[in-house]
């Protein structure tokens, strides 16, 4: 105990010379290898989460930030989130001039209050007071002070002293205060290489952080977690609006969530469950059940996110979702598995994050986690994910806001992780055929088919809902290196049990080929892709690349040529092969016609920077293959 | 004759069947429906619509406004789920608030041939408050499948005559019949607005009306304003007219969306009632708006407009240094608009009312529209210029179809120099004089001169935006090229150069130029003017290019335009329902030089062209000419007008496609 006290002592000291710093507002004292190419530099940062007071969290932040432009006035993240269960203590910031003399105070009251309900949510309690202050110069330095009181507990705000991109940290401090009895569980990660330091007492766990460098954004690189210091923090108990949680392990936590969140929410009156009872009797198995009910869910309710009871983590009772027939993710995937409940399928409740970068649940953070839900549903040994909030979606099918990431089940007997749909390069086909007719006058004329499986199919969801304008205006964008283009006898064929979208269409294109004397010149792949595929270029890249998903892009074009003519001169076939990918043309040529096949693969992976010229080589390589052109010569 | 079948038409083209159009009376036959009859597309359709607006007098609160809303609305597929949840704007915090009260709301759905019903229950109802003086009421129904129908009523109390919302008649989907009726007293007089190409039928009626309220009569010492004496109550009616507008329509098509829009809420067939002025028994006429002039003086004799140009001279100080020895007033002009720009940061907000005050506002540096500008216009008077506060309305806030307050949301400031106007937006830090955001340019502004007398000034531009760009390229002998480009962009597209390059880094303004011109490799960019609005923006950069050069047999292909050809044309749809709008008229002048590479020479060049659209419209010319080594192509294309009305679009779509098949053609190079 002793010793630990010294230490503190010890360490506790150059931590307050180093606060001196903050008394220096002038920006001209910042140091230019944090300025350079910056929006802007956190000079100075201290938050402080204070959980010493059972079922309190008093956060409190003091941040100082010097801002060079109008988007580095973003990062002073001058905004506090509010709702019944946390409230607003004070509230100050300080703009300083140049030289660092202080111009002006602006209150609490001075504040914007806003009520913070984001575009797709219909309703939810939260607020947000955030300030609103407009620079006349720039550089100037900026404080922020804060103090929030929360009955929320069960989210340890993560330390991310590299918060955004474009931003220099002069000196940023961490500290979660606790009761001793309450063991704090610790995740960081990538602290290596930075000037961060570490104490650690009974009741309290401090980081701090000197002199990050800015990085800025580079095309396809990894997530930022994945590249910059954080720390995650969690509590076995915790209270959530209130409620007391327990977790420490996630057998617990799932365990938790599910009987206080979950199991009283699923009743459902005696003529519903006749109804799906009713609609199942006949069906042979299983999967076949979960089919019928799926497609049931699917007619019967739209997405409406309406978040209000527990900070919004409770979902709404199965029975008023069967009543209204609407509901958020939350209540939509709580109903599915009530129904399911009354066929005898098991299913769980699956917590997870819904993006397209595949970000999954921090497994070593037993913590509230996760922004999306989905029902997992078991099928023999095997479980297979519903998407509870889309009417279109097949049964079992994931896309790329869900697949191939952990997630959390709640079983009744606690949480359990799992794995979403992983979808292979085989598995993420799009191909293309095309069988047309060149006339004498450039015209081309003839059908296009599209098939898209895996990852391709989601995208495609949605062409059924648009209007024959909108829909042949998306063939117009599509093809866009065709001019003059008209498109007619749209079919469009969702084969939904296999997962395979099918598209067929006329095309028409006057002018297609253009006439040189008497012969013609056209490109050999109308649907051949331009210079804007090619990945951006950089002085000097940092970062590596990410491939999240691998594919296969395959064209088949097939050209009849006009009567009188032959072809003058062609291209010959490549192939090109890397780590990432790989690009292969066939041409062949007969009498009267020419057939042009393009495979184009992209391989899934992380590569490292000094691939990325070679991956920029790649595209330019393909888009000067794909617009080879056919020479045609009057016989 | 003719007249007959045509109304036979029409009544066969709405629904052929009886239709009960009283809350709670849907049929099968609606709910039975699969798709739209003239609009088969359409996700949902509203089949009937009512409002029903009088004026109420209480004692209380005087005259308020009352609007009985009904709809009924069939949605035919999931894409018409979003008609299932309905927004209700309320104002608040005034001397009274708007409210909503009765609400009823009700989803029919077919379940087995028979019609059920679902109602809105208290859950599925919200209310948010979004600022301090403004809420919102939310409703999304219950139980929402295709081919459902949904009806929903309630009421509105407004105490804002003078502010009557707009009446919509077309929406995103079809209207199939709506029935509006707007009912005032004859003391308050209003004046209706109609707007959009739908035409409307408007009947005007009158009718015997009273009105009935008890009051205390005072006791004979009391008097009205003493107030001591409690007397008796008594019922009192007086008789009076009320005047009845009532509008029909049936089988409005729905509105869409199209690119190169302005905003197409201005085509939109609505109507709107505007408080003209009041004619109280025994009492002189008040006149409330009647006219852009009396709007104006209005607007002018107030504390937050009018009044900021009457404080004190805060600035002249300042000015009196920014002035010193300058004779010239345009070059006082100059130097008062760069002096305000460098003084005052916008905040973002538009409001042809000052919110700061513009004494304040100087002082802090910082301010809305009005505070900037009405500054502006006092410091431009101070130095004895002609010059006038300009309001208008932004392309976001559409046009106004009647003389109204609301209808201006932004103020400018206006110099008369020499017989011509010079406009100024000082919120705009990268603007000039002459040259406003694209946002501004919308229909007229008003002149408000220290009389309170005003005019309409156009804001739209007259001088083309320009692009002058000379390219001299250069074939290597792995047939890439080597090329050098030299641009000027003048007026707004210079405005939009600076918007995108100021403030960027050399790396930046590189990476921002390869994004606009993909495969381009840039070597070195060199940008000057950014900061300097009344000159143009320069840029002179050198690029390599992947794929200028078609190799295919013996021969190169070339396109003469090289990275400047244009790859698609912006109208590829059809059909088009609304004008285009490009903002302001322009001409782009390319001049572009290539030599050729060792061994080859000319087999063949395109021909020149000359297009031209409509009368005078636009004009597209192409120039080519080749000597041994070189190739020179000149073209010039220019639009005049800055919109396109859509009569003339299939015209404008088919120049576009002559023009870019122009560009596309090839020279055609052989080995010598």
């Amino acid at each position: 105990m002793m010793i630990r006290t010294l230490a503190l002592i010890l360490f506790v000291t150059p931590l307050l010379t180093f606060s001196q710093n903050k008394e220096d507002f002038s920006a001209l004292s910042v140091d230019p290898a944090l300025s350079k190419g910056a929006d802007s530099v956190l000079r100075y940062e201290d938050i402080s989460l204070d959980f010493s007071e059972e079922g309190k969290l008093t956060t409190t932040i003091d941040r100082i930030v010097t801002v060079y432009n109008k988007t580095g006035l973003r990062d002073v993240n001058a905004v506090t989130f509010y709702d019944n269960n946390t409230k607003v203590g004070d509230l100050e910031v300080i703009i300083y001039n140049l030289l660092g003399e202080e111009i002006e105070k602006i209150k609490k009251r001075d504040f914007k209050d806003y009520s913070a309900v984001s575009g797709g949510t219909l309703y939810a309690d939260n607020r947000v007071l955030a300030l609103d202050y407009t620079p006349n110069r720039y550089p100037f330095t900026i404080r922020f002070t804060s103090e929030t009181v929360s009955e929320t507990t069960a989210f340890v705000r993560p330390w991310m002293p590299v918060s955004t991109y474009d931003t220099g940290t002069q000196y940023s401090k961490f500290s979660i205060v606790h009761n001793p009895k309450d063991s704090l569980h610790i995740k960081a990660t990538n602290l290596e290489g930075y000037d961060i330091e570490y104490i650690e007492t009974p009741e309290e766990s401090v980081w701090v952080a000197r002199n990050i460098k800015p990085v800025t954004y580079e095309y396809k690189s990894p997530t930022f977690d994945k590249r910059f210091p954080r720390v995650k923090a969690y509590f076995d108990k915790f209270y959530l609006a209130g409620v007391p949680g327990v977790g420490g392990s996630w057998k617990a936590f799932g365990k938790w969530m599910y009987d206080d969140l979950i199991k009283d929410t699923q009743e459902l009156d005696a003529s519903t469950i006749a109804e799906v009872q009713d609609l199942v009797k006949d069906l042979p198995n299983d999967e076949a059940k979960v089919k019928a009910v799926y497609q049931y869910l699917q007619d019967k309710v739209r997405y409406i996110s309406v978040q209000v009871e527990i900070g919004g983590w409770k979902p709404m009772n199965a029975s008023d979702v069967h009543r209204l027939s609407y509901g958020d993710c939350k209540a939509l995937s709580n109903y599915m598995q009530s129904l399911l409940n009354a066929v005898g399928v098991k299913s769980y409740y699956t917590v997870l994050f819904g993006d397209s970068d595949k970000e999954s649940l921090d497994t070593d953070v037993v913590a509230m986690q996760g922004n999306h839900v989905i029902l997992g549903v078991q099928i023999g040994e095997e479980v297979k994910f519903l998407e509870c909030t889309s009417q279109q979606t097949p049964y079992g099918y994931m896309g790329t806001f869900t697949d191939d990431r952990d997630v959390l089940l709640l079983t009744e007997d606690g949480g359990k992780l799992a794995h979403t749909t992983r979808y292979e390069q085989e598995d993420n086909v799009e191909t293309i055929t095309a069988n047309l007719k060149l006339d004498a006058e450039g015209r081309l004329q003839g059908t296009y088919q599209e098939t898209s499986t895996g990852i391709f199919y989601s995208p495609k969801m949605s062409l059924e809902t648009k209007d024959q304008k909108d829909l042949s205006d998306y063939y117009y964008e599509n093809f866009s290196g065709v001019k003059s283009l008209s498109v007619s006898g749209i079919k469009l064929q969702n084969n939904r049990d296999e997962v395979v979208y099918e598209e067929e269409l006329m095309l028409n294109a006057p002018n297609y080929a253009s006439k040189i004397g008497n012969d013609f010149l056209a490109k050999l792949d109308p649907f051949a892709w331009t210079n804007a595929v090619i990945p951006p270029r950089y002085a000097s890249r940092k970062s590596d690349f990410v491939i999240l998903r691998g594919l296969i892009r395959k064209h088949q074009v097939n050209f009849e040529l006009p009567e009188g003519y032959k072809v003058g001169a062609i291209a010959e076939p490549v192939t090109i092969k890397e780590d990432f990918g790989s690009y292969e043309t066939q041409i062949e040529v007969k009498s009267n016609s020419v057939s042009f096949t393009r495979i184009f693969k992209l391989n899934e992976g992380t590569y490292g920077v000094d691939a990325y010229e070679a991956y920029r080589e790649f595209y330019k390589n393909v888009v000067r293959e794909d617009n080879q052109k056919l020479f045609i010569e009057k016989l | 004759m003719q007249k007959t079948t045509f109304l036979i038409l029409l009544f066969l083209s709405s629904v052929n069947y009886a239709q009960d159009f009283r809350f709670g009376k849907v049929s099968k036959e609606e709910l039975e429906e699969k798709a739209h009859p003239t609009d088969p597309e359409a996700s949902a359709a509203i089949l009937y619509k009512e409002q029903f607006s009088h004026i109420e007098y209480s004692p209380n609160d005087g005259f308020t406004l009352t609007t009985e809303v009904f709809q009924r609305i069939k949605i035919y597929n999931n894409e018409g789920f979003d008609w299932g949840t309905h927004i209700i704007p309320v104002y608040v915090g005034g001397s009274q608030d708007e409210n909503v009260a009765n609400l009823r709301a009700v989803t029919y759905t077919l379940e087995n041939g028979k019609v059920e019903e679902t109602k809105l229950d208290n859950d599925g109802i919200f209310k948010e408050e979004r600022s301090k003086n403004f809420n919102v009421e939310k409703f999304t129904m219950p139980n929402l499948k295709p081919g459902c129908i949904v009806e929903f009523k309630y009421k509105f109390f407004s105490p804002y005559l003078s502010d009557v919302d707009e009446i919509r008649f077309q929406e995103e989907i079809p209207v199939n019949r709506a029935e509006v009726i707007f009912e005032s007293p004859e003391w308050l007089v209003f004046q209706l607005h109609r707007k959009g190409l739908f035409p409307l039928e408007i009947q005007e009626t009158g009718k015997a009306d009273k009105i009935n309220f008890t009051s205390r009569v005072a006791t004979a010492d009391g008097g009205w304003g003493g107030g001591s004496g409690r007397g008796a109550l008594q019922a009192q009616s007086i008789d009076l007219m009320k005047k009845i507008y009532s509008v029909k329509v049936q089988d409005v098509p729905a509105m869409r969306e199209e690119a190169f829009s302005s905003n197409i809420d201005n085509y939109r067939a609505a109507i709107s009632f505007e408080l003209s002025y009041t004619k109280f028994p025994n009492e002189p006429i008040e006149t409330v708006t009647s006219s852009w002039e009396a709007v104006c003086k209005t607007i002018y004799d107030s504390e937050g407009f009018g009044g900021q140009l009457k404080t004190d001279r805060y600035f002249d100080d300042d000015l009196d240094e920014i002035l010193e020895g300058v004779g010239d007033n345009r070059e006082k002009v100059m130097r008062i608009f760069e002096y305000a720009k460098r003084k005052m940061t916008w905040n973002g907000y538009l409001g042809i009312y000052s919110d700061e005050g513009t004494k304040n506002a100087y002082k802090k540096g910082s301010g809305n529209s009005a505070d900037i500008n009405l500054a502006l216009v006092n410091m431009l008077r101070y130095a004895g210029l002609d010059a006038n506060p300009v309001i208008l309305s932004t392309r976001d806030n559409g046009i106004p179809i009647f003389p109204t307050r609301n209808g201006f949301n932004d103020v400018i400031a206006g110099v008369i120099l020499d017989g011509s106007v010079l406009l100024m937006d000082a919120t705009n830090k990268i603007g000039a004089i002459n040259l406003l955001e694209e946002s501004l340019l919308n229909w007229n502004g008003r002149l408000i001169r220290e009389d309170g007398s005003s005019t309409w000034v156009n804001l739209n531009p007259t001088s083309h935006a320009q692009e002058n760009t000379m390219v001299n390229a250069q074939i290597d002998d792995q047939l890439g090229f080597t090329t050098k480009v030299r641009s000027q962009f003048s007026g707004h597209y210079g405005l939009r150069y600076r918007k995108n390059f100021l403030g960027k880094d050399q790396q930046e303004q590189l990476e921002a130029l390869e994004e606009r011109h993909p495969g381009l490799e840039i070597g070195e960019v060199e940008i000057k003017n950014l900061e300097n609005p009344y000159e143009p923006v320069q840029i002179s950069y050198d690029y390599e290019a992947i794929n200028g050069v078609e190799h295919v047999g013996d021969k190169l292909f070339i396109s003469p335009l090289l990275h400047l050809v244009n790859q698609e044309s912006p109208f590829k749809s059809e059909q088009r329902q609304h004008p285009v709008d490009f903002g302001y008229p322009w001409k782009d002048r390319y001049i572009i030089t290539i030599q050729l590479p060792e061994g080859y020479g000319v087999e063949s060049i395109p021909e020149n062209g000359i297009y031209t659209f409509g009368d005078d419209l636009g004009s597209f010319k192409y120039l080519i000419s080749s000597t041994n080594n070189t190739i020179q192509v000149s073209t010039e294309m220019v639009i005049n007008s800055s919109v396109i009305t859509p009569d003339l679009y299939q015209g404008l779509k088919e120049f576009y496609a002559m023009v870019l098949s122009k560009e596309n053609e090839k020279v055609v190079l052989a080995k010598i």
